[in-house]
């Protein structure tokens, strides 16, 4: 082992902060074996059926969904050329900015029946009320509709990757044993992809399991709305924790799903013998594959950026102004702080795990990296519970030494919702060093020592230097899923500390969509700047951090 | 004076795998080159890495300059063992340009101190004023230079080199090795370096061990191993030749297909013994007059001489260096006689393989 004496502090310090991240979780586990009561009894017997039975529904929708969409887009950019396709390559990905329940809010209004589609149609057709079906957007296939819109990226991201590498050869070999273009996709082409589908498509049903926004917006009952009203309106922790373990088992079906695919991805990929030349295509048939992946760029982005910007430039935030601006610098201020810890902690894991080299080190780096499959949700009921005893033990210790009531530390601060927006988002961060780190050879580190420097100085004289784009990616990744953030918000903000995310949702539900547009279009446009570095970054063939 | 290099009783595995070097010893006396010449696998890049402190060893001690850096149970880090590297891959530091590649071990130094010792070694390597290069905008001659003057900067009690020249094309990698080896000369410099290549290895090197299975199979000098093999091993992977199978004869000769040779003097050979015999290409000389003739089988033209594969008569095949004015066709018959300047033989039953 490379000095194993020198790593052993970087190994007590991944232990400990592993061991923290993962501790709110093996103590929501721990409250399956308490008994749940009557209340639990009675959750099981009315509500427990439909949240499975839609929780379950929407995730199969939603895959299948963000499979076909996610699939055709990476295969018409990544094969063939036509107009537009360059801007469209990168473009597909701009849905990933748009949180699923701010196109709630936006396509309510502009479908409900007061809103210009139906209105418009009514004048046009001179329709009244009644006279007419309309689709209802607020219902479960509404979600899963929306939910596909901005989460295909997910799927194209991976897939596009796959198809662009797989050696021409393979499909070559297919057309010479007599298959025909298509058939060489669906016999070729598409089977070699489909660990990458597979991954990409695991990845977008776990954040349709995080979801709480659109579902809660839409009155559609599932896992993470029923943990929040069990855990707040019904006062049931017990119960909310057990609701939070099956949707937990439930991700983490996902997790091993998209594990496995990645690992089998891996042996799929051929390594790159020449560029694959893009097929041109021409007159009806170019503006159809346009069109195929412009239709999901309009739907998951522009339109709803649109009218996101007309409305807060024609109605907007009636409190816009000083209150705003407090509410974005909660924003600002949460999803720093989250960003800086995030980046220090993964890169102490991975340094840490790299310095070892032991398989210890990586499990517990694994281990710290689950929380991205917990939904925010979970995760604040797993904090809560724990944060809570031992902010009332602290409390009461700290008051019978002064004799003053200090008030609740972590909860009643932001200390307890940093440290959920940590165990949520570390995995991003954590992927985005290690997959930095990955690129630098142990060359480097041993060069470095060789030449006299110890792993501190050799971390800072050479690592950071090396690792500043992925420290980069990795700060602003966390810093925009912090400012999308809604459930682990909702529930854990101190006490008249609102976010442009809560803001946006406490609008929305107050059916005041135009209001809300305001502070929706702020988080899509922090969102937005980093997405657009990152996707151009990744279309050019760069990291994928 | 202590040896600058001292390994004795090495023993060294990576986790859960049989031991990569076994039993594994070296001395370099100081200002020595030594060199680890052996197949891939042989673990000779493991020895280096032991060195550097960078794999913790098993059994056995290693010393440099006197002082104990390794033994079962320590390990003195990397960072204080004063041994310089220089990576196969040059390992340049992508963020730094050449002054600063140099000038990175050198942080006891003041900055101005600093950057004037870089700037002399990177005259000293043959790359003066190119200080403000970054390693991309240079060639791999130029990168390697680099990566030498920046392992030398702070004094190394030791010098390093895997593989040094294994990414240079061959011209530049001959002219190389002379280079570096006089600088290494000059500045007394005691170095190690393995390499599969044994041009490079007689280039720069002192001494050289050839290794096989981790271990020293002999320790010698250039000459010593090609003329001198002392295992079957080391005449079959040090310079190209056949082994012959030959009769030990009670006169004090070797009788052979090729005809009798006189007996060599070190091997240890009792009459009647079956023996393998060494014939490197030039111990097999072309002439026309010769009355024992050989098939071409095959020819590869090298320039100035033809390397002919012959079979002879009874289907073994010999190797023989000929002038290339001589270009006789494949499946031509050719006169050939011996003469043979260094016996070399072994006892036949002896040796594995």
């Amino acid at each position: 082992m490379l000095s194993a004496g020198f790593a052993r502090p970087w190994n007590a310090a991944a232990v400990v902060v592993a061991a923290v991240l993962v501790a709110p979780l093996a103590a929501l586990v721990a409250n399956v074996f308490v008994p749940g009561g009557d209340a639990w009894r009675h959750l099981a017997e009315t509500v427990l059926p439909d949240y499975i039975a839609n929780s379950v529904a929407l995730v199969v929708l939603v895959g299948a969904g963000t499979g076909v969409v996610g699939v055709a887009t990476a295969w018409l950019v990544a094969r063939f050329d036509f107009p537009g396709r360059a801007a469209l390559e990168w473009a597909l990905l701009l849905p990933l900015a748009m949180p699923a329940y701010v196109m709630a809010y936006v396509y309510t209004d502009l479908l409900q029946f007061a809103g210009p589609i139906q209105s418009g149609l009514r004048s046009l057709f001179g329709w009244a009320a009644g006279d007419y079906w309309f689709p209802d957007i607020r219902s479960l296939g509404g979600a899963a509709l929306l939910m596909v819109a901005v989460l295909y990226p997910y799927v194209y991201l991976l897939t596009r990757a796959t198809f662009a590498s797989q050696s021409p050869s393979l499909t070559e070999a297919g057309r010479t044993l007599g298959l025909s273009p298509g058939q060489t996709f669906f016999r070729v082409s598409l089977p070699l992809a489909r660990p990458a589908i597979a991954a990409g498509i695991a990845l977008a049903c776990m954040e349709t399991l995080a979801d709480y926004g659109t579902v809660a917006y839409f009155g559609v009952p599932t896992f993470t709305t029923g943990i929040l009203r069990t855990w707040m309106s019904l006062g049931e922790p017990v119960s909310a924790a057990k609701l939070s373990v099956m949707l937990l088992a439930f991700a983490g079906v996902l997790l091993v799903a998209e594990r496995a695919a990645r690992r089998q991805a891996r042996f799929h990929e051929a390594a790159l013998a020449r560029r694959r030349p893009r097929v041109q295509l021409f007159g009806a048939r170019a503006w159809l594959a346009g069109l195929a992946c412009a239709l999901p760029v309009a739907l998951g982005f522009l339109v709803p950026a649109g009218l996101l910007a007309s409305l807060s430039l024609d109605v907007g935030d009636a409190q816009f102004g000083m209150r705003f601006a407090a509410l974005a610098a909660n924003s600002l201020t949460l999803a720093a702080i989250t960003a800086a810890l995030a980046v220090l902690v993964a890169l102490t894991l991975a340094y840490g795990a790299r310095l070892s080299r032991s398989r210890f080190a990586a499990g517990v780096n694994r281990l710290a990296m689950l929380g991205y499959a917990v939904p925010g949700a979970v995760i604040a009921v797993g904090v809560l519970i724990p944060a809570a005893r031992v902010d009332h033990a602290i409390a009461s210790l700290l008051q019978r030494l002064t004799g003053e009531d200090p008030g609740l530390l972590l909860t009643g601060s932001i200390v307890a919702l940093v440290y959920a927006y940590l165990i949520r988002f570390l995995a991003v961060a954590l992927q985005s060093v290690d997959a930095g780190l990955a690129k630098i050879t142990p060359a480097m580190e041993e060069a470095s020592r060789s030449l006299g420097q110890g792993p501190g100085l050799t971390l800072w004289r050479v690592h950071v230097p090396l690792l500043r784009p992925s420290l980069v990616t990795a700060a602003l990744l966390v810093f925009v899923d912090v400012m999308k953030e809604l459930p682990a918000t909702l529930v854990m903000r101190p006490f008249n500390f609102d976010t442009l995310a809560v803001q946006a949702f406490n609008l929305a539900a107050d059916e005041r969509l135009a209001e809300a547009s305001t502070a929706s279009l702020a988080i899509v446009a922090v969102g937005l700047g980093p997405l657009i570095i990152a996707s151009r970054r990744l279309v050019r063939g760069e990291a994928v951090t | 004076m202590p040896n600058a290099l001292d390994i004795a009783g090495l023993r060294f595995a990576y986790p859960g795998t049989p031991p990569v070097l076994a039993d594994f010893g070296l001395s370099l006396a100081p200002g020595e080159i030594g060199c680890l010449l052996g197949p891939s696998g042989c673990g000779k890049t493991s020895v280096l890495r032991c060195v550097a402190g960078l794999e913790a060893i098993a059994e056995g001690e290693i010393r440099i300059g006197g002082e104990r850096v390794s033994a079962p149970g320590l390990n003195l880090p990397t960072e204080r063992r004063r041994v310089g590297v220089v990576f196969q891959d040059y390992a340049l530091f992508p963020h730094l340009d050449c002054v600063d590649n140099v000038a990175f071990g050198l942080h006891s130094l003041p900055r101005p101190a600093r950057r004037q010792r870089a700037a002399e070694l990177l005259a000293a390597v043959g790359l003066p004023g190119m200080g403000s290069k970054f390693p991309h905008e240079l060639s791999g001659g130029q990168r390697q230079r680099v990566a030498l003057a920046r392992a030398l900067a702070p004094e190394p009690r030791l010098l390093l080199l895997d593989e040094p020249f294994s990414n240079l094309d061959g011209a530049l990698r001959e002219r190389l090795s002379h280079e570096v080896r006089a600088l290494l000369k000059q500045s007394g410099t005691t170095a190690l370096l393995v390499t599969h290549d044994q041009n490079e290895a007689f280039a720069m090197a002192d001494m050289v061990g050839v290794m096989r299975e981790g271990r020293i199979e002999q320790w010698d000098t250039p000459y010593m191993l090609y003329h001198r093999p002392r295992s079957r091993f080391v005449a079959d992977f040090v310079g190209d030749g056949v082994l012959l199978d030959g009769l030990a004869t009670p006169e004090d000769a070797i009788d052979t297909p090729l005809g009798p040779i006189p007996h060599c003097p070190g091997c240890e050979l009792t009459p009647g013994m079956p023996v393998s015999l060494l014939l490197r290409p030039d111990d097999v000389q072309h002439d026309d007059d010769a009355p024992l003739q050989a098939e071409v089988v095959s020819k590869a033209f090298r320039g100035a001489d033809f390397l002919y594969t012959l079979k002879l008569n009874d289907g073994r095949t010999v190797l023989s260096l000929v002038p290339s004015h001589h270009n006789h066709a494949i499946g031509e018959r050719i006169g050939i006689r011996l003469d043979v300047d260094h016996v070399v033989a072994f006892p036949a039953a002896a040796e594995r393989r």
